[in-house]
């Protein structure tokens, strides 16, 4: 698990009230208790701001897995991060 | 001043909170009133001298001040024009204690919102117990709902009430008897029939209103009219299917009537209701403009202007909320992203949202398909209402939502 996994599966727990344990990336996000859109779109903000990346507004409720959210976060937080390593 | 607590305190929540109650009265007359050995569970006594109760207010900061028995001189009001000349203190419940109370207030001067006057001469053998008993529940009963104003008619209820009223439909406008049934398509008897169980879900949206409004009397007096116009429109549009030999069965109405979780911001609840009445309107205005029956033709577009007015009136008691909290005006944005940005699946709405389980989901998918255009019209009205709520004419797109929420959340 790499410092941006766990950065989102931190945010992801601490958002939705989930034992971090219980995250994993085969676990769909729609099976979590508390991920009521409402509350995804908070989990949303805070990653973008965490990253300073901005996650397309069509993915936001399109993500199934939190190994799916973690895999986007990744591609854009390198994306980001490239111009600044080249 | 001299502070009494009567009787024990047994939970912190906030139906047992500590309610300060204020005796204000001459030097001499304290002496004479006697409170303390009435055991009130969680009532906190102070006396005070009526030359010390302007001090005593100041000193109590933004506490609360439940009650005060105020032992006025004949024609004097002078503590209670003290407390009222506060506007912090309105919701403070007043009782004068006298010993004439016939002469306690000049004529004309009786409007110091005084609950009543005790004649101490009179009291029954409980004392003052009634009537720190009604006081208290008078001072419950105002809430702290900073929206209520000090008069009845000071409020967005009564502002668009006419508005309201003198745009409803009358039934004379929609003649059954002259339906041309040889002018109906299938697809359109599928949507009436959808239509109408949709409308179910607007039953227990009047139940959730009350009960998430329970603090007030504006919003859920209009929420009524509401409710009863939205009756109607499942109403209007099972007595067509009827008559065109068509029963709507009614396990449509008991799916939709189980109630839904309560909001936790009501600016929020109001904006999905904007979202979903803005969608609603376009729905039956394009429907109307597509269908050649005419009968079908009138009540659609009455619907529609209903949805249209419906959205208008939660567009005003949300910005009514907005105005006065930044809190309320992101938790609106948020609600309205998420409901204008999630349309992947199929538009949102009450009715298939919070019951998947009856055919409003795939019914308004149907719909939805049936003219995909009109849901872009209604989300663009409601992008032109949040401007209006934000006083941000940039916001012109779901992605100014968004900038709009990394900006305040973040």
């Amino acid at each position: 698990m790499n410092d941006v996994t766990r950065e989102v599966y931190r945010i992801v727990g601490e958002t939705l009230r989930v034992p971090p344990a219980e995250l994993r990336p085969d676990v769909l996000i729609r099976a979590i208790p508390n991920a009521e859109s409402i509350k995804m779109l908070t989990v949303i903000l805070k990653v973008e701001r965490q990253f300073d990346i901005e996650i397309p507004d069509e993915a936001t409720f399109g993500l199934a897995t939190v190994g799916d959210f973690d895999e986007l976060v990744q591609t854009l937080a390198a994306g980001r991060a490239a111009p600044i390593g080249r | 001043m001299k502070t009494q607590l009567a009787g024990a305190v047994s939970s912190t929540g906030p139906e047992r909170a500590v309610q300060r109650v204020a005796v204000v009265a001459s030097r001499h007359e304290l002496d004479e009133l006697s409170l303390a050995e009435v055991p009130w569970p969680g009532v906190l006594v102070d006396r005070v001298t009526d030359e010390t109760f302007d001090d005593y207010l100041d000193g109590l900061g933004g506490e609360p001040l439940a009650l005060a028995l105020i032992a006025a001189a004949p024609r004097d009001p002078g503590p209670v024009r003290v407390l009222r000349s506060r506007p912090e203190r309105l919701r403070t419940r007043v009782y004068l204690l006298a010993r004439s109370p016939a002469r306690l207030l000049p004529p004309g001067e009786d409007d110091w919102d005084v609950e009543g006057t005790v004649d101490l001469d009179r009291l029954p053998a409980e004392g003052l117990a009634r009537v720190v008993e009604n006081g208290l529940r008078a001072y419950r009963a105002l809430g702290a709902n900073p929206l209520i104003a000090e008069y009845y008619l000071d409020t967005t209820y009564d502002r668009i009430f006419d508005w309201f009223e003198t745009t409803k439909w009358d039934w004379r406008e929609v003649e059954l008897s002259r339906i041309r049934r040889e002018l109906l398509t299938e697809p359109e008897i599928d949507i009436l029939q959808e239509s109408a169980i949709i409308e179910f879900g607007t039953l227990p949206g009047a139940h959730n209103f009350l009960r998430e409004w329970a603090d007030e009397y504006s919003f859920s007096s209009w929420a009524l009219s509401w409710g009863a116009e939205e009756a109607r429109h499942s109403l209007v549009q099972c007595r067509y299917l009827r008559e065109i030999g068509i029963e709507v069965r009614a396990k449509h109405a008991m799916y939709k009537r189980e109630p839904y979780p309560m909001g936790e911001n009501r600016a929020a609840t109001l904006m999905m209701n904007i979202i979903s009445e803005s969608r609603a309107a376009e729905y039956y205005k394009t429907l109307a403009r597509l269908t050649r029956e005419p009968v079908l033709r009138t009540i659609w577009r009455l619907l529609g202007r209903d949805e249209s007015r419906h959205a208008r009136a939660f567009f005003v008691f949300c910005k009514e909320l907005v105005d006065g909290s930044e809190e309320n005006a992101v938790a609106a944005v948020r609600m309205a992203y998420v409901w204008l940005a999630d349309r992947g699946r199929g538009v949102k709405h009450p009715a298939g949202f919070f019951y998947p389980h009856s055919s409003s989901t795939s019914g308004l998918r149907r719909i939805e398909q049936y003219a995909p255009v009109m849901t872009d019209a209604a989300d663009g009205k409601v992008l032109a209402m949040i401007r209006n709520l934000l006083a941000d004419e940039s916001v012109r797109s779901v992605g100014d939502l968004k900038a709009y929420l990394r900006r305040k959340v973040a």
